[in-house]
């Protein structure tokens, strides 16, 4: 049995140069014993076999397809920006000498800058600022602005005084120096005060974005509420309100019944009509000229009488805004119609200077006639999808009756509202 | 094949003396940015290289896939190639690693699936052998011995028994190769030998039995 050294020495004598100890203790191994000389004999007859293996070529396309790999992943080779050891010393010399110049750059920035905001400051200073001396007068000076007259002390609210220690850099320019601020609106709660943006302490206004009053529809009765509802409709010939409910087919139903019990018949379009019956989730708008802001005002007044307080279907909050161009835009899409053809021409008030002719005489002896026979027209209300829309309302039988309806002419005062029942979930 | 090695490079055309630029010079024009010098590279060591993947993994398919990565991924990284090796040794590092990693990757995924208490088994020699001449007959005994012999080393004394039998490198080579001390290389050698042995003899006795038996 060959020991663990012995099996290493003859291996290494495959494999490896050997010193003359480790050649002579390997001959001596050799012949003595048997079992070491058959290993060593087998050990090398094996490598022979494995150095006879067939060397086994790459494919001819292998050059190929590694640079066509190449090209396709556009592998770029960067080499490492390397500075040769002579110009060591000078490129670290040029990195230290742009440090230097960089810091002589910022110092002097620093200083320009430090001078001009002192100049600035004593300038101001010099100009705003008043001495005890004149501090005297300035109550006088307060009274005479102020007898100028209300109008001028609106667009100009007297000045405010406020004693600030002098700035140290003044102490000689200025001493016991006030700055006054420029002045302050006092216009109330709404304003908001930005924050100061410089060393004076100085305050600006910003505007609020008004935003459309959220009426809760059982607050309606309430006056302050039907104030803001009137602010919001009054002077506008059309208006869009947001009307919310929790189901909009229960609340659609109820809005009809309300609407034929003030004589406003409901037209409502196919489209809605079946999603209605199928009880389907939808938006639905409602379109309807009114006289007068008031008479849209008393009518969405009985909203809240419209539902029980229990069932949960009620009316949740209204949201009236004026038209808008886009708005407008979707509700002639949603008619089939162009935009001005939404705006009925309002007729040209009549010159009192001008004497009225004989044949507009006749023409108006005609007109009421007419009236008088048939009885008096009623102006229906258009109800259609808001949400699906309706993909082809040119063919609506019913957006056609209530387009045929509407007057040519519209009183001035007259509004057309764009009610859309809107989904609270 | 050559013609389209150098398609690509204006500078270099067919049979101008490039082939015959050392390795420095070729990778100094690589960076450069020519490719065509990139592709004598390749076409220097891809047979050298091919073969001692393929003897690793004893799959010819797998054998080109890591070769053709091993030469992108030294392009790619030809920048960092510091020059202090032979190019060859650092090319082999790459692709010696890539198959010792497919290697033991493999061998986890066939681990799982194989059978339990599967015995050790050999390929059986083609049965067609005896149409054959007897010299062709006995290289191929001989290589399907060695292939099954090989393929039952580990990875590790794989990679150094074909590194010093076939591709016959140094001790020092084979360490900068596998980035272990040449005394791990000479006792993993020495191991590998001892094992092979005793592999090559299993397979003579199994092949006695079954002649027998036949």
């Amino acid at each position: 049995m060959l020991s663990e050294y012995q099996l290493s020495l003859i291996c290494h004598a495959l494999d490896g140069p050997m010193t003359a100890d480790q050649r002579e203790e390997l001959r001596t191994l050799l012949a003595d014993s048997s079992e070491a000389r058959t290993l060593y004999l087998k050990l090398r007859s094996d490598r022979r076999r494995i150095r006879r293996l067939p060397r086994q070529l790459a494919p001819a396309t292998m050059a190929d397809a590694i640079m066509r790999k190449v090209r396709e992943r556009q592998v770029l080779v960067l080499p490492k920006p390397s500075v040769p050891r002579r110009y060591r010393f000078a490129h670290w010399l040029t990195i230290a000498m742009s440090v230097v110049v960089m810091f002589g750059l910022v110092a002097v920035y620093l200083q320009l800058t430090g001078n001009d905001r002192n100049g600035d400051l004593r300038s101001r200073v010099a100009k705003r600022s008043i001495t005890v001396e004149s501090l005297a007068i300035l109550p006088k000076a307060m009274e005479e602005n102020i007898s100028k007259g209300a109008e001028d002390t609106a667009k100009e609210p007297p000045k405010v005084v406020v004693q600030l220690p002098a700035p140290t850099q003044n102490s000689v320019d200025t001493p016991d120096s006030t700055i006054v601020l420029p002045p302050m609106s006092n216009a109330g709660a709404e304003e908001a005060l930005a924050a100061p943006y410089d060393s004076l302490m100085r305050l600006f206004k910003v505007e609020m974005p008004k935003l459309p009053p959220i009426i809760p529809v059982g607050e309606l009765g309430e006056a302050t509420r039907r104030a803001q509802l009137m602010e919001a409709i009054q002077g506008q010939s059309v208006v869009h309100i947001d009307l919310f409910c929790s189901d909009t087919n229960s609340c659609f139903e109820r809005l009809s019944k309300l609407l034929e019990q003030h004589s406003r018949p409901v037209l409502i379009d196919s489209l809605a009509r079946l999603r209605l019956r199928a009880k389907l989730k939808t938006d639905y708008v409602l379109v309807s000229d009114w006289n007068s802001p008031d008479e849209l005002e008393n009518f969405l007044r009985k909203l809240p009488e419209t539902g029980r307080s229990h069932d949960g279907q009620r009316f949740d909050s209204l949201v009236p805004l004026p038209m808008s161009a886009a708005n407008l835009r979707t509700l002639a899409t949603l008619l089939g119609v162009e935009v001005k053809a939404l705006k009925p021409a309002i007729p040209q008030s009549a010159d009192p200077r001008k004497p009225l002719s004989d044949l507009t005489v006749d023409e108006l002896a005609r007109s009421l006639e007419k009236r008088e026979d048939k009885t008096p027209l009623s102006r229906p209300v258009l109800a259609v999808s808001y949400n699906p829309v309706r993909p082809n309302p040119a063919q609506s039988r019913e957006i056609r009756e209530y387009l045929s309806s509407r007057p040519a002419t519209a009183n001035p005062a007259s509004i057309l509202a764009m009610v859309v029942l809107r989904n609270l979930n | 094949m050559k013609l389209e090695l150098f398609a690509n490079s204006s500078r270099h055309k067919p049979g101008s003396g490039v082939e015959s630029w050392d390795d420095g010079r070729l990778i100094a024009e690589c960076l450069a940015g020519d490719q065509g010098a990139f592709g004598v590279l390749v076409s220097r060591y891809q047979d050298r290289l091919f073969n001692t993947v393929y003897r690793l993994l004893e799959n010819l398919e797998d054998a080109q896939d890591v070769t053709q990565e091993s030469f992108v991924s030294a392009y790619q990284s030809l920048a960092s190639f510091k020059g202090d090796a032979q190019f060859f040794t650092w090319l082999y590092r790459i692709a010696v690693n890539a198959a010792i990693s497919l290697r033991r990757k493999k061998r986890a995924t066939v681990s799982l699936d194989s059978t339990k208490g599967q015995t050790h088994s050999f390929q059986p020699v083609d049965e067609s052998r005896d149409t054959q001449p007897g010299a062709s007959l006995e290289r191929m005994e001989n290589e399907e011995q060695i292939r099954w012999a090989l393929g039952r080393l580990s990875v590790e004394h794989r990679a150094v028994v074909v590194l010093k039998d076939i591709e016959e490198l140094r001790y020092e080579e084979i360490a900068e190769i596998l980035k272990v001390p040449i005394g791990t290389v000479r006792s993993r050698l020495h191991r590998a030998r001892l094992e092979l042995r005793e592999l090559l003899e299993r397979f003579e006795q199994e092949s006695k039995n079954r002649d027998g038996s036949c």
